[in-house]
């Protein structure tokens, strides 16, 4: 990190500078979240923490400047509670250039080899750590792109955050591998190929990727992307045998009139890079439904091929289908293999100009949770009145999951929400299951029960009050899963925007 | 070095008061959009206001909304005012975007944010967030989430700055 300090002071100049002639435009914006309660079944019963997270940026012509300050203060342990600027960033931007340095969120290709990431307004907690932080996977270092012509260029250098790894533990704990490498591309009218090297380091081990892609518009309905990345060590010899690893991507698109079509497929083997700073398409839906998002497959990237077709088709009056369907096979071992499928389709329709309604169905199989059939349905109806509307929303699961015996179960989710305009709202929920993993002794369901009630002011504030049990478990959100603690007790979240 | 950070956290501070009522010009950027294109914003942007619709394929009030927003570009297309969907699916996601686009019949051109570019330089923490800008590049307003009948509210703000 020290060198990087010869950078700041000069942002900082730059910063007085701009400020003395009071030009430059600013924007903050602030997430503080406050809760008192705890995991249900954890004692005490009610504990309370406020994290808070105030985000500034300010720009002035071609020069950006942001930072990230971040507050913890729990209740029941001080050594877990911390303040700190846990992000800044400078850059510099014209039409063919841009230089960025400090906390970045740089992608190579698809991500097969490098994927940063940030999800909006989350907070990341596990169950270990109990410490609140940001919910962001960034890289520290620089990042440069230059365009020439047809030519693209981009350099990244830096060191990646492990986002399990909380803020208290030492920069290089957290910060467990690192990255230099370039990605180039030509763009030649519809036509783009692009190659990447990338080195990445960790507890001493050094490895070299290479990849190559793609990306062409075939005719004004059908475009193609493909993509293949290989580990490139000492013996760089290209093999498909057990010990390579490599990932490939492909996919295809296709348009016409009112109908839609993806089709993706994949293959990955060996390919979980350091601590996980790749993230290839996992090809599996990420479903907005409570219940189906729960249910979701993370990709065995030791070894696993699949595909995902999508389909969509618009109707009059705005009805839309959706139709999709996945498959990922999984080699555990020479002997022992799964095979996740999923079939899903929803049709989403408008009655009458104020009433908008979904429904889906699902089916998927995923052995590698032993959950062997999954059945579930639901809908949601979105009734508009005069200056209010009403969200309804009901869906069902029925899982058979065979571990040493068959359990078969239930997940039943429902959710009532009044909204005048988009100033307030309320909402009851309820979860009810009947899985045995969730079941204490002598219950026979698990409920969920909870409320909302959410208020913005004005345009620059909204505040958001929970109360109840919360069910946590497997979520996924802008394309990112991970495991979300339960809750039971009070939330209160102000988002502010300056 | 710590106390070099927290300086530079406190000197954004400070700022705040004397920045607050400013925009952010946004315009220096390019994309690509769901046909493959590279496009500069610079060149998208509306005479008088451009309204950016940051939405992703998973987000269900975003879809709900997008009809509306169809219906609004139609009904200002005449009138200095552009229409930019600015789409935020993860790689997982982004080979959806254009025939799901297509499919919604979107009509207005959209960009492929993927990287989370113009969503972290504008500090935009939720989907759907729709934003007007004007011709000077200084965001004049926010709008966050989507209900029934907001188009109205919209509506009438753009009504409202194009008469300012």
């Amino acid at each position: 990190m020290n060198k990087y300090k010869y950078i700041k002071l000069p942002v900082i100049i730059i910063l007085f500078s701009a400020n003395a002639h009071s030009q430059g435009n600013f924007r903050g914006s602030n997430l503080l979240e406050y809760q008192l309660g705890n995991i249900p079944g954890l004692k005490p019963e009610y504990q309370s923490s406020l994290y808070d997270q105030l985000n500034l940026s300010y720009n002035y012509k071609s020069i950006t400047l942001q930072t990230r300050i971040e507050q913890y203060y729990p209740s029941f342990d001080d050594n877990k509670g911390y303040t700190s600027i846990s992000q800044y960033r400078a850059k510099f931007k014209t039409q063919e250039l841009s230089v960025t340095i400090g906390n970045i969120y740089p992608s190579f290709g698809k991500g097969l080899l490098l994927r940063t990431y940030e999800i909006p307004g989350s907070i990341w907690e596990d169950r270990g750590y109990r410490i609140r932080y940001g919910f962001y996977k960034d890289l520290e270092g620089a990042e440069i792109r230059y365009q020439l012509g047809k030519f693209k260029i981009k350099g990244v250098y830096g060191k990646v955050l492990d986002v399990t790894l909380p803020p208290t533990l030492s920069k290089d704990e957290r910060r467990p591998d690192l990255v230099q490498g370039a990605e180039l591309k030509f763009q030649h009218k519809k036509l783009a190929l692009g190659s990447i090297f990338m080195n990445h380091k960790i507890a001493g081990n050094s490895e070299n990727y290479v990849s190559v892609f793609t990306k062409s518009r075939i005719t004004k309905s059908l475009s193609l992307y493909t993509e293949f990345a290989v580990k490139a060590g000492s013996d760089a010899e290209l093999k498909f045998d057990n010990d390579s690893s490599y990932g490939f991507y492909l996919s295809l698109n296709y348009v016409w009139k009112n109908l839609g079509v993806s089709l993706e497929l994949k293959d990955y083997k060996n390919f979980s890079i350091g601590s996980g700073i790749s993230d290839p398409p996992t090809l599996i839906k990420e479903h907005s439904y409570k219940l189906l998002n729960r249910s979701t497959h993370v990709p065995i990237l030791s070894n696993e091929r699949g595909y995902q077709l999508e389909v969509y088709y618009r109707l009059p009056n705005n009805n839309l289908i959706t139709f999709n369907h996945s498959i990922a096979h999984d080699e555990i071992s020479e002997t022992q293999s799964h095979l996740f499928n999923e079939f899903f389709t929803e049709y989403q329709t408008q009655i009458g100009g104020q009433i908008f309604a979904n429904f889906f169905l699902n089916y998927s199989s995923d052995p590698f949770t032993n959950e062997d059939n999954r059945y579930s349905g639901g809908f949601i109806f979105d009734i508009g009145h005069n200056k209010a509307s009403s969200i309804i929303e009901s869906q069902i699961q029925f899982v058979e999951r065979k571990v040493i015996e068959t359990d078969k179960f239930y997940n039943f989710y429902f959710s009532y929400q009044f909204n005048i305009r988009n100033k307030l709202s309320t909402s009851a929920l309820l979860e009810i299951s009947k899985d045995p993993f969730l079941l204490n002794e002598n219950e026979e369901y698990a409920f969920y029960p909870g409320g909302t009630l959410s208020y913005r002011p004005n345009n620059k504030h909204h505040v958001i009050l929970f109360y109840g049990k919360r069910r946590g478990g497997p979520a996924c959100n802008s394309g990112v899963c991970y495991d979300v603690l339960d809750f039971q007790g009070l939330e209160i979240r102000i988002l502010s925007h300056i | 070095m710590k106390l070099i950070k927290y300086f530079f956290g406190l000197v954004l501070i400070v700022n705040t008061s004397s920045y607050s009522t400013m925009g952010q010009s946004i315009f220096n950027n390019t994309f690509v959009d769901i046909e493959g294109n590279e496009v500069q914003l610079s060149e998208m942007k509306g005479e008088k206001l451009t309204i950016l619709d940051f939405w992703a394929t998973w987000c269900k009030p975003c879809i709900k909304s997008i009809p509306k927003l169809i219906q609004l570009s139609e009904e200002f297309k005449d009138s200095g005012v552009n229409f930019i969907g600015v789409n935020e699916d993860s790689p997982r996601n982004s080979s959806k975007v254009k025939p799901f686009s297509y499919s919604l019949g979107i009509t207005y051109p959209v960009i492929l944010d993927s990287d989370q570019v113009l969503m972290n330089d504008l500090l935009i923490n939720s989907l759907p967030t729709l934003i007007i800008v004007n011709s000077e590049g200084e965001v004049v307003y926010t709008h966050v989430g989507y209900s029934n009948n907001d188009e109205i509210i919209l509506k009438q703000k753009i009504e409202a700055l194009l008469n300012e």
